[in-house]
């Protein structure tokens, strides 16, 4: 089986001092898709941001992320941005060009490719996530939950083989959340998914990891992990209701 | 929210609207030079210009009274600095000159940002061979202007509804520190726009 992601004692800390990891090491498969589950603060954003180099802003002399074989530095960042695609938690931070198609176009047009070329895969974007027709409007005439959706196929334009998305269905309604769920469930990606629902993780996610206070606190099977009442109280999480009936021993 | 109220009608359809986006820019481009440049000892210029302003505004179909409230909005700038003018020697003509000046070039901006969408005015820069740097710098602006007014309508809203009296010295302190939150949000978000944009491959 090929690693898709590998982070080896991991740690961070804010300008303010505040330690946000402290020794994270875990790995991913290829074809993957993992819950990363945690309290308000855990760390989970930050942690998202380090795979694809946006943090920390220094790179450490020994190599502790490494994406595909390719360990994070100075010199492949870029190549590695490619391939991790991130989706932020504000779609209003990713948003960020006058136009829906301007935006999905960003990121191919940042690799290069040509004009045939970005046109042929943002209508492939826009088709996987229902957006087709909506080239031309503005971002802020868009509701919430097609916001969230064009961030969606601005990451996907770029092709990435791996999804990190940070809290993807945060402000949405029910039917918004449904359509995002199906779109990333037809996404053969890697995947791994900061969130608060608990519901969507054992729906996508095969694996769990519970993160608090920048360390791991317990890494394998989603239903075994998320149906630890204990646990979960533990962290300021909750056993989700489609587990109710499922016990952990 | 009230995301229109920059260019409300600029996705009207009349012959204004339709012509095409170079063609109003550059148009545009030009009375605005000319009438800052064609000294004021032409008055008969500066009538005609007016009269053709007036005359595409009556073809765009925007309502007048959009069109002199958004003007009326923005002439005190323009006073502003006409009236230091009053402080010269035979300033009186000179006040004249710049009024009358802005207040067309004013115009012109106005009828062009309502006829034209913004989006399509950036393309248009950019295939001008304006350069990038500066495209960018106006889209995010236009784009951002709008999430900045939505941030500042939901921070009043929240200090609205637990203000129950106040004193105006109370509520001058109160839209200083709404004013010094706003900058310290809006810089946080440059922040994580520049992080979405590095993610997806900006350098």
């Amino acid at each position: 089986m090929n690693t898709a992601i590998e982070i080896r004692n991991l740690q961070f800390r804010y300008p303010d001092g505040k330690e946000a990891l402290s020794g994270v090491s875990f790995s991913i498969a290829d074809g993957e898709c993992v819950g990363l589950v945690g309290p308000n603060g855990s760390g989970k954003s930050t942690l998202l941001l380090h795979l694809n180099g946006i943090l920390p802003e220094a790179y450490p002399a020994t190599p502790n992320i490494i994406i595909y074989g390719k360990s994070l530095s100075k010199d492949t960042a870029a190549d590695i941005r490619r391939d991790v695609g991130l989706l932020f938690q504000d779609p209003d931070d990713q948003l960020f060009c006058p136009t829906v198609f301007e935006d999905v176009a960003f990121g191919p047009q940042q690799f290069g490719l040509d004009e045939e070329q970005v046109r042929n895969v943002v209508a492939k974007a826009l088709e996987q996530t229902a957006l087709l027709g909506s080239e031309n409007r503005s971002p802020h005439h868009l509701s919430s939950g097609e916001k969230r959706r064009v961030c969606l196929a601005g990451v996907l334009a770029c092709e990435p083989r791996v999804l990190a998305l940070d809290e993807p269905t945060s402000n949405l309604d029910p039917r918004g959340k449904r359509s995002l769920i199906k779109t990333l469930k037809s996404i053969p990606a890697t995947k791994i998914i900061a969130t608060h629902d608990l519901e969507m993780v054992v729906e996508l996610c095969s694996r769990t990891i519970v993160l608090d206070q920048g360390t791991i606190i317990a890494d394998g099977p989603t239903h075994q992990l998320l149906g630890d009442e204990q646990l979960m109280l533990a962290h300021g999480l909750e056993k989700p209701h489609i587990l109710r009936h499922i016990h952990p021993h | 929210m009230r995301h229109d109220f920059l260019d409300r009608y600029s996705r009207l359809d009349s012959p204004i609207h339709r012509l095409p986006t170079i063609v109003k820019l550059l148009g545009a481009l030009g009375v605005v030079t000319a009438s800052v440049s064609v000294s004021f000892t032409h008055p008969w210029f500066f009538v005609m210009v007016a009269g053709l302003l007036l005359i595409l505004s009556a073809f765009t179909t925007i309502p007048w009274r959009f069109i002199f409230g958004r003007l009326v909005l923005l002439e005190p700038f323009a006073l502003g600095i006409a009236l230091m003018a009053l402080l010269q020697e035979n300033g009186g003509m000179l006040f004249l000159a710049i009024l009358v000046k802005s207040t067309l070039c004013l115009l012109t901006v106005i009828l062009l940002s309502n006829t034209t969408p913004f989006a399509s005015l950036l393309q248009t820069m950019k295939r001008l061979g304006v350069p990038r740097l500066l495209v960018t710098i106006l889209a995010l602006m236009y784009r951002y202007l709008f999430v900045l007014i939505d941030e500042a309508e939901r921070l009043n809203r929240a200090r609205a509804s637990r203000t129950f009296s106040a004193s105006r010295t109370k509520k001058w302190h109160m839209l200083a520190s709404l004013i010094g939150q706003l900058f310290v949000r809006s810089t946080e978000r440059a922040e994580r726009i520049y992080a979405a944009m590095t993610a997806r491959g900006w350098k």
